[in-house]
């Protein structure tokens, strides 16, 4: 599978940590590195039943990765400790060559790894859409004509051009959501964690903030999706399947999909193509796996 | 006995007719939150509909298409400003009539589990059958019937406080505490909103359960799939109209009408329509994922392993000979051997 | 669509110079109003009051209608206060009498006064929160609590808390309403039975819905701490605030209001001749 560093054994991982270096810059625009490394994490809500266990994840530069996974799989504690919203109990979270456990990087952390959450209504902090997006900001405590701009910039970026005097409340999921985007975006961020952020909002809601994501991962931005939407999910560069707080699966979209037997173990949704293939082995019919329903086409117009 | 809708129109009060075109307008792009529409309710206007007994009736329409207020007439939680509902030989213009339907229909609303209130699950699912003024030996036994029926243990969660438990299980508690009002007719709002797909596939399940136990059952969703792989007839909801009402496989045989309407069809309808497109030939339309592979396995017969990769290869050669022939062909050259069933399952294939 | 969701604290976006003003500058005008409301004690005094609420609504370019929707919800207040000024009011010609309880023309006139301004207040309340922005309210409030902020009176933190409280008003009422109709589903009747009966009914509707703001208050402060928030230190102001010609016009405003209220008032207790 393409991720080796993921897969490494813990053993071999801690001995081998000294290798990466990082350089920070306090102005913050650069790194070395790869942006989010979760070195041997254990997280624990309760100390009794880890949430997470032994995770050793690295999302790359700029890549667009997936994190599937059922309720209460620990996927959603995955983000949060991304944001240093939660701290590992074990073991360290690195991002963008800063340490989340250590208290001064916190704000900088915040600042470049945003933070997109399901309930769209819990994100909206004021009652006008610009206000909303401008808090962010304002809590860096930017210059107000540079927060004018980026919240301008945000807006529309995430297609909400002309909703800056509206009422966050009128608005539908769907663009609620938009606007906790345009709110991070105005940040300036290095990678967004979307956590579930179609999950309380119609299809239609849904495919929008999907193409959003992807919009902003052309521009540059390492995108970290939480979901458990196998369609949103067959889109992105990497797939990481997270079970019981472990790492089941890592690979690309058609390295873990193709495999029937293990996701329905798990107990996650297939893509169309698969489900159709296993179908029609059931019935004698031989097709070879695939997740691209225009292959399984061709193969079944042979 | 039916669910009678005789030209239902509803009307937020609150309206005036100037003020309602303003907001029909930004109805098409902007959709209210389905917590919003219980305060401000969709329009409907002159339903008329009739659900007979033990029915299984999936309802499609985008945000704000009047799914919400159309399921809310069904027990008499609003009432038409025009038309009269009729359930159960009940006519809902009564007051009285509308507090004596509620034993007769259980609604469901999204995320049903936000309700839950009392400090044990056996409480909170007594409830209704409390309200109803039911003697405590009748109360008890409604309760453990309805948990048994939702696939929880009495003795495992009835002591138990409904907020300690799981998501999906805290859903289930919900479910419960409507079906220990013992309704003749289930309406559930999107019931699978926020699960996962276990939990998505086990609330399926139970709903089909209750169907076959004999329940009417209205089902409103987003997923094409499951309108189509459970309801025996769709409602297709569009501006506080029925757009469209009849068995699956005739909604979603108007594919680009869905469309337009923002709505989908099912996946395996759409599969078929591309392969029809390719030359393959169907009797009929299709639109479960079943349907579709019995469909494809009788065109084409058994297929070993052995005998697609011989076909395979042997189309591959073919189309090998024509491109080397022809430059322009060898651009779009499929190399099928690259298909090999092999490296597929390895995974090889993107 | 939404026109039914005009409810107290809501903010209807508009251009106007109530729209304008520097929300320091309104919360002041708009306590001296509510101060000034209550030295209209005669239906002279109430039409002065009446006369300067409808310049303000119609200078916040909001129809009337959708004011009165936003106050609609607590005109229960005003049924209320009639009915307390009805009964315990005696005074002039009584007309009705039973044991404390007391009908006379005197209670009417008190009732008909009383409620009048009790309303009036309401439109003019309503109409603060209609024409600031949760934000501007939140450094409205800030600023004008700021000398407190010395001796460690927790302004930032108070305005903050207001904003956050009216900017899910609206939310909370939605899930009210779902609670409600789920219960009711279930067999629940709100208005029927004894006190008893009903005051247990609460149960069921105030338990999810306290739940529901626990789950709201836990999120909401990881999205605010996820973007960075961290009081007042070191935050931006967007709204620089500055009072500018329309304060000063609406400064001038209220202080003719108050002035004519006061001579009609000494009038009053003049020509009667008993004191205040």
């Amino acid at each position: 599978m393409s991720n080796t560093k993921a897969r490494m054994s813990c053993e071999t991982k801690a001995t081998e940590g000294s290798a990466v270096a990082f350089v920070h810059e306090d102005n913050g625009a650069s790194y070395e590195g790869d942006p989010v490394i979760f070195n041997c994490v254990t997280y624990s809500y309760d100390n009794k039943t880890n949430a997470l266990e032994d995770i050793s994840l690295t999302v790359e530069r700029g890549q667009y990765v997936a994190i599937v996974g059922g309720n209460g799989s620990g996927k959603s504690t995955l983000g949060k400790l991304v944001n240093a919203l939660y701290l590992p109990d074990s073991g360290t979270v690195t991002v963008m060559g800063l340490t989340t456990s250590n208290e001064d990087s916190v704000f900088e952390i915040r600042r470049r790894a945003g933070l997109v959450f399901q309930n769209p209504d819990d994100q909206m902090i004021t009652s006008l859409v610009i206000d909303d997006v401008s808090f962010g900001p304002e809590n860096l405590g930017l210059p107000v004509e540079t927060i004018k701009e980026r919240a301008a910039q945000s807006l529309h970026e995430v297609g909400m051009d002309g909703f800056e005097r509206r009422e966050t409340y009128n608005l539908s999921g769907g663009q609620k959501q938009r606007v906790a985007i345009a709110g991070i975006l105005a940040m300036n961020p290095d990678l967004i964690v979307l956590d579930e952020p179609g999950a309380m909002l119609d299809p239609r809601g849904r495919r929008g903030i999907i193409r959003v994501s992807h919009e902003l991962n052309k521009a540059g931005v390492t995108v970290v999706l939480i979901t458990h939407f196998m369609d949103e999910a067959l889109l992105a560069d990497r797939v990481v399947v997270v079970d019981h707080g472990k790492i089941a699966m890592d690979g690309t979209p058609a390295e873990v999909f193709v495999q029937h037997e293990r996701l329905k173990e798990l107990q996650l949704d297939e893509p169309f193509a698969v489900r159709l293939t296993a179908a029609l082995r059931e019935r004698g019919v031989y097709v070879p796996y695939t997740i691209n329903e225009n292959k399984l086409m061709e193969a079944l117009c042979l | 006995m039916p669910i009678v809708f005789e030209h239902v129109s509803y009307d937020y009060n609150y309206v005036s007719p100037k003020e309602k075109k303003r907001g029909s307008k930004q109805t098409d792009g902007d959709t209210n939150t389905s917590a919003q529409a219980l305060r401000t309710p969709q329009a409907l206007n002159d339903i008329c509909i009739e659900i007979p007994d033990g029915q299984f009736v999936g309802i499609i329409g985008h945000t704000g298409s009047g799914k919400s207020t159309l399921i809310q007439h069904i027990n008499g939680l609003l009432q038409p400003t025009e038309g009269r509902v009729i359930v159960e030989g009940l006519d809902l213009a009564e007051r009285a009539n509308r507090r004596l339907v509620r034993k007769h229909v259980g609604i469901a609303f999204q995320y049903p589990e936000y309700q839950l209130f009392a400090t044990t699950v056996e409480e909170d699912v007594s409830f209704g059958p409390r309200n109803l003024g039911l003697d405590s030996a009748e109360v008890d036994r409604r309760v453990r019937n309805a948990l048994e029926r939702v696939g929880l243990e009495y003795d495992l969660v009835a002591a138990k406080s409904p907020f300690h438990l799981s998501g999906g299980q805290q859903r289930r508690v919900a479910l419960a505490g409507i079906l220990a009002m013992e309704p003749k007719t289930l309406v559930l709002d999107e019931p699978m909103a926020g699960l996962d797909p276990k939990g998505r596939a086990d609330t399926l399940a139970l709903v089909h359960r209750l169907h076959a136990e004999g329940l009417t059952v209205v089902m409103v969703s987003h997923s094409m799939e499951d309108v189509a792989e459970n309801a025996e007839r769709v409602l297709v909801l569009e501006h506080g109209t029925i757009a469209m009402d009849g068995k699956p496989d005739e909604v979603f045989s108007h594919a680009e009408e869905l469309r337009e309407m923002g709505l989908g069809i099912p996946q395996a309808t759409k599969f078929q329509n591309l392969l029809a497109k390719k030359g393959f030939e169907f009797k009929e339309p299709v639109h479960t994922l079943d349907d579709l592979a019995n469909a494809i396995a009788l065109k084409l017969g058994k297929r070993t392993k052995e005998e697609y990769l011989a076909k395979a290869a042997q189309v591959s050669a073919e189309q090998n000979e024509t491109a080397q022939a022809d430059p322009e062909a060898q651009k779009n050259f499929k190399n099928y051997s690259a298909f090999d069933a092999l490296t597929l399952e390895a995974g090889e294939v993107s | 669509m939404k026109l039914g969701a005009t409810i107290f604290g809501r903010y209807y976006a508009a251009d106007s110079p109530v729209h304008r003003m520097d929300p320091r500058a309104k919360l002041i005008v708009a306590l001296i109003y509510m101060v000034s409301a209550v030295l209209a004690v005669d239906m002279v005094g109430v039409a002065i009051l009446a006369v300067f609420t409808l310049i303000a609504i119609r200078a916040s370019h909001i129809p009337l209608r959708e004011v009165y929707n936003s106050i609609k919800p607590l005109l229960f207040i005003l049924i209320f206060t009639i009915i307390l000024n009805v009964f315990t009011v005696n005074e002039g010609t009584v007309y009705w009498h039973w044991g404390t309880f007391t009908i006379s023309s005197g209670g009417f006139r008190h009732a008909v006064i009383f409620t009048l301004r009790v309303g009036l207040m309401l439109f003019g309340a309503s109409l603060l929160t209609l024409t600031t922005t949760t934000l501007e309210l939140t450094d409205g409030i800030e600023s004008l609590l700021a000398p407190l902020s010395r001796i460690g009176f927790p302004s930032h933190e108070i305005a903050m808390m207001t904003s956050i409280a009216l900017r899910f008003l609206p939310t909370f009422l939605d899930e009210g309403i779902k609670i409600k109709r789920a219960q009711e589903s279930r067999g629940a009747t709100f208005d029927e039975g004894s006190i008893i009966q009903r005051t247990k009914m609460l149960v069921p509707l105030l338990s999810p819905l306290f739940a529901s703001a626990f789950r709201h208050a836990d999120e909401l402060s990881m999205a605010m701490e996820s973007r960075c928030y961290h009081g007042s230190e070191g935050r931006t102001k967007t709204h620089a605030l500055k009072m500018g010609r329309n304060d000063y016009i609406a400064f001038a405003i209220i202080s003719v209001m108050v002035i004519l209220l006061i001579i009609v008032r000494l009038q009053i207790t003049g020509d009667v001749g008993h004191p205040a």
